[in-house]
């Protein structure tokens, strides 16, 4: 049983489980290593100044993670003289659904990044089982061809952890998608707050 | 070795620099490089920034962007060299060797060690010469900022070694680059190769492979050390 069934089970009044979900985020949060966050910054910084880009993938709600962290990194810090390259390869229909219907699910992203990745560039795959087919092929492609890869995820990461140069790890039980993609959107968030600040 | 580590290696386009960037990578490093031109481009997949050290006021922007940055690896590599005579150096040119050699390596060391400090782990290698343990005729310009060069490494490490940041600097002989090789011409290689020990250049990559275990966290206690790598020369 994961522990978001175990905080239903001990109360099924909202608020009681408000506050125990609270709770339980809050211990997931701290137990992210603040020094693999450190490790992104400075990542998603050195590609600001070389003017690599920043492509972001996932699938579901990860995906809309992916989204938001693009929109984050590029748009809200407000950096358009000297921009953060941010992109998100979930967000075009035609592309999606043309290359999951001509070849197969699995190529979505890989093909994408044959498209838009260059040498450089940080490819973050997001992903809280790390298990993704499309993007493990992903980042395999993207390490292959000397792409910086990131790989944020949660549970006990996959094969997805061990495939990336970079982890963003949030350790979660199997299978709790919901506070591990809370967690996941708190970094974005979080980085998008230092980084707006850190360029000033 | 290196892995989750992000360095950053000035004068990373070409010889030693290159082969440096390159080993830290094989290591699993992301690596940052700088080189003089605006732009380059890189297959390796280093991120690329183009800086000219040369550059008091360029010096000190890039250092401010290193400083949020926060790179854990410093290799400061890039180096200029001009010979000639001791009395007909021009101070313009003195100058602009020190700062290359000496100024923006000091600005830079500046600039990583906060970060440094706040993940209590980073690692400085300086590239120096063996122009920087002996000296000969003619390089009076480049010695005094390869000899700054590891004054100023024994100081820092002095006071850096309590935070788990470890500085050194490495200091090749000859070595065989274009850069070697155009300077020297093939009878200057065999007369310099008949005054080395080892009876032949030093590859980039046997540099390269030592700063990068230097950079490493293999590396636990060696700090404030000016290590040759030079096939013997300047023990003999």
């Amino acid at each position: 049983m994961n522990k978001v069934d175990k905080i239903f089970n001990q109360s099924t009044n909202i608020s009681e489980f408000s506050e125990k979900y609270f709770q339980y985020l809050h211990s997931i949060l701290l137990s992210v290593n603040t020094k693999e966050i450190a490790t992104f910054a400075t990542l998603l910084l050195g590609a600001r100044e070389s003017g690599s880009k920043i492509i972001f993938m996932g699938n579901g709600g990860s995906a809309a993670t992916a989204s938001h962290f693009a929109n984050d990194i590029a748009y809200g810090t407000r950096t358009f003289e000297k921009p953060f390259r941010a992109i998100s390869i979930t967000d075009n229909n035609a592309v999606i659904t043309a290359v999951a219907n001509d070849d197969g699910f699995d190529k979505i992203f890989i093909q994408q990044l044959q498209v838009v990745m260059r040498p450089g560039d940080i490819v973050v795959a997001i992903s809280a089982s790390g298990r993704s087919p499309n993007l493990i092929n992903a980042i395999k492609y993207a390490n292959k061809n000397n792409a910086i890869t990131v790989g944020i995820t949660a549970f006990d990461g996959g094969e997805l952890k061990n495939t990336v140069k970079h982890s963003l790890h949030v350790p979660t039980n199997q299978g709790e998608y919901g506070p591990a993609e809370d967690a996941h959107m708190i970094l974005d968030h979080l980085l998008g707050a230092y980084l707006t600040r850190v360029i000033l | 070795m290196l892995s989750g580590k992000v360095a950053l290696v000035t004068g990373g386009t070409r010889g030693i620099g290159k082969a440096i960037a390159l080993e830290l990578q094989n290591k699993g490093a992301s690596v940052i490089i700088t080189g003089t031109k605006s732009i380059f481009e890189s297959t390796e997949g280093y991120q690329y920034i183009g800086v000219d050290f040369s550059n008091r006021e360029a010096t000190m922007e890039f250092a401010n962007k290193v400083k949020n940055i926060k790179p854990d690896i410093l290799i400061n590599n890039a180096g200029i060299n001009k010979i000639g005579a001791f009395a007909e150096i021009s101070l313009e040119d003195f100058d602009q060797i020190q700062q290359v050699n000496q100024y923006a390596p000091f600005i830079l060391s500046q600039a990583v060690i906060p970060g440094m400090k706040e993940k209590k782990w980073g690692r400085i290698v300086n590239i120096s010469s063996i122009w920087g343990k002996i000296s000969k005729e003619y390089r009076a310009s480049y010695s005094v900022s390869k000899f700054a060069l590891d004054g100023m490494t024994s100081a820092l490490s002095a006071e850096v070694a309590q935070y788990g940041i470890l500085a050194n600097c490495v200091s090749p002989g000859f070595i065989d680059t274009e850069l070697t090789r155009s300077i020297l011409g093939d009878d200057g290689i065999d007369r310099v190769v008949s005054q080395v020990p080892a009876k032949r250049l030093g590859g980039v990559d046997e540099i390269a492979k030592f700063v990068a275990w230097l950079s490493s966290v293999e590396n636990t206690y060696i700090t404030g050390q000016n290590i040759a790598i030079d096939g013997g020369f300047t023990r003999v």
